[in-house]
């Protein structure tokens, strides 16, 4: 059985009760149909995680300013004097 | 050449929502790739079409979307990317058609992202001309997006395919055809649990006016903007991730993510394209394998990574016959 309370804390989102039935129905159908997956044999087989080349970029070692401390700070809920602000955190 | 642009994809200065009210307010901050590489070839942006949250949902207005806007005229093209099947749903219902490329082929930079391995920005059109030009723009290497493939420019051209030699089979026997929506269904949860963690209420988009503590920002701007559908997602990608799930779970469907490819990459040996019924199961195949793929009368068609022209000129004589 899934312990939705953990996964609940972990992903930082908090289900209503009407969420938590819904949530215990979609892992109770999906995780009996992702234990089937024990059927097939995958030894040796590498993972595929993507399916592009994923080559490295190189670029020359100089500052990118792409956007503005200003620009990006437009969409802040808050701000102040140039950073975001949040409630303490220390006390 | 009028186009819309699905709001999950960043056009500057204009608000972006992905359909969420996590993101009601946000301002772009740039333009995605796809939006600058649109102006530059002096195609009209005429409007942003809705999406359901993050893509992954159809949205709640139909007449709001791409394939409507497409369908009724208000645009030539739109863009937009496919999650889940989505895409394809409202190519359908909207009788128009929709052409997903290989993965890799156009750039994602400025794109909200879902299901970072799989989502592509693809084209909704009335015709394959329309749509392949529109392709030939906004296709192309990135330095933005380490995902692209090195190719510059990219030719679309249905002239260059036989179509009397092209092998085509429909519905083929598929052996991993019963594993194939669990492990997409593992895979777009994770990466989808991934990208929506940027999401905190702190920086930009939706904060909650319920709060005390830090925490309290990140947990009740999350809860109180997610859809319920967002947040199932993200808990079962959180769970596939844990550390006692992610051999049993992630790491077993990556592997299998792998048989899954070989074994359309052995059906096309001998084959040019695959047409099937755009069932749940042949859009996780297209989509976790990044093989292109179109949406025409009905049918989802899929061909071999950069075969699309094979697709553009079968696409086009399926087209003559008439929706």
């Amino acid at each position: 059985m899934v312990n939705l309370k953990i996964l609940e804390s972990l992903s930082k989102i908090n289900l209503t009760d009407d969420e938590k039935n819904k949530a215990s129905e979609f892992f109770e159908f999906w995780t009996e149909k992702f234990d089937m997956l024990e059927n097939i044999d995958t030894e040796n087989i590498e993972p595929l995680v993507t399916v592009s080349p994923l080559v490295n970029v190189m670029r020359e070692d100089i500052s990118n300013k792409m956007v503005s401390r200003e620009k990006l700070l437009e969409n802040a809920p808050e701000q102040n004097d140039g950073y975001f602000v949040v409630p303490r955190i220390l006390e | 050449m009028k186009i819309a642009i699905d709001d999950n994809i960043l056009i500057k200065d204009e608000i972006c929502t992905a359909g969420s009210k996590m993101l009601y307010n946000f301002k772009s901050p740039y333009s995605a790739t796809v939006v600058d590489k649109i102006k530059a070839a002096g195609m009209e942006i005429v409007c942003q079409s809705k999406i359901g949250e993050f893509g992954g949902e159809t949205a709640r207005d139909e007449t709001k979307t791409a394939a409507y806007a497409v369908s009724n005229g208000l645009a030539d093209t739109a863009l937009g990317i496919d999650v889940d099947g989505a895409a394809y749903r409202s190519a359908i219902k909207n009788n128009v058609i929709y052409i997903k490329p290989t993965y890799g082929t156009v750039s994602r930079f400025g794109v909200v992202a879902n299901v970072s391995s799989v989502d592509q920005i693809g084209v909704y059109a009335r015709n394959f001309d329309d749509g392949f030009k529109v392709l030939e723009v906004i296709a192309g290497y990135d330095k933005n997006d380490g995902t692209t493939y090195p190719t510059e420019k990219y030719e679309y051209n249905a002239d260059l395919v036989d179509i009397k030699s092209l092998k085509s089979i429909d519905s083929p026997d598929f052996k991993l055809n019963d594993y194939l929506a669990s492990v997409y269904c593992i895979i777009s949860a994770a990466e989808f649990s991934g990208n929506i963690a940027r999401f905190d209420g702190l920086k930009f988009g939706y904060r909650t006016e319920n709060f005390k503590s830090y925490d309290d920002i990140v947990i009740n701007s999350r809860s109180e903007s997610f859809t319920t559908g967002t947040k199932i997602k993200s808990l079962m990608g959180t769970y596939v991730l844990s550390e006692e799930q992610f051999e049993k779970y992630y790491l077993k469907a990556t592997k299998i993510r792998r048989l899954i490819k070989q074994e359309l990459d052995e059906i096309f040996k001998q084959y040019d394209v695959i047409i099937l019924l755009p069932c749940y199961k042949a859009v996780t195949l297209a989509n976790l394998t990044g093989c292109p793929a179109i949406i025409v009368n009905g049918k989802l068609i899929i061909a071999k990574e950069f075969d699309e022209n094979k697709l553009f000129a079968l696409g086009k004589s399926l087209l003559r016959g008439g929706i």
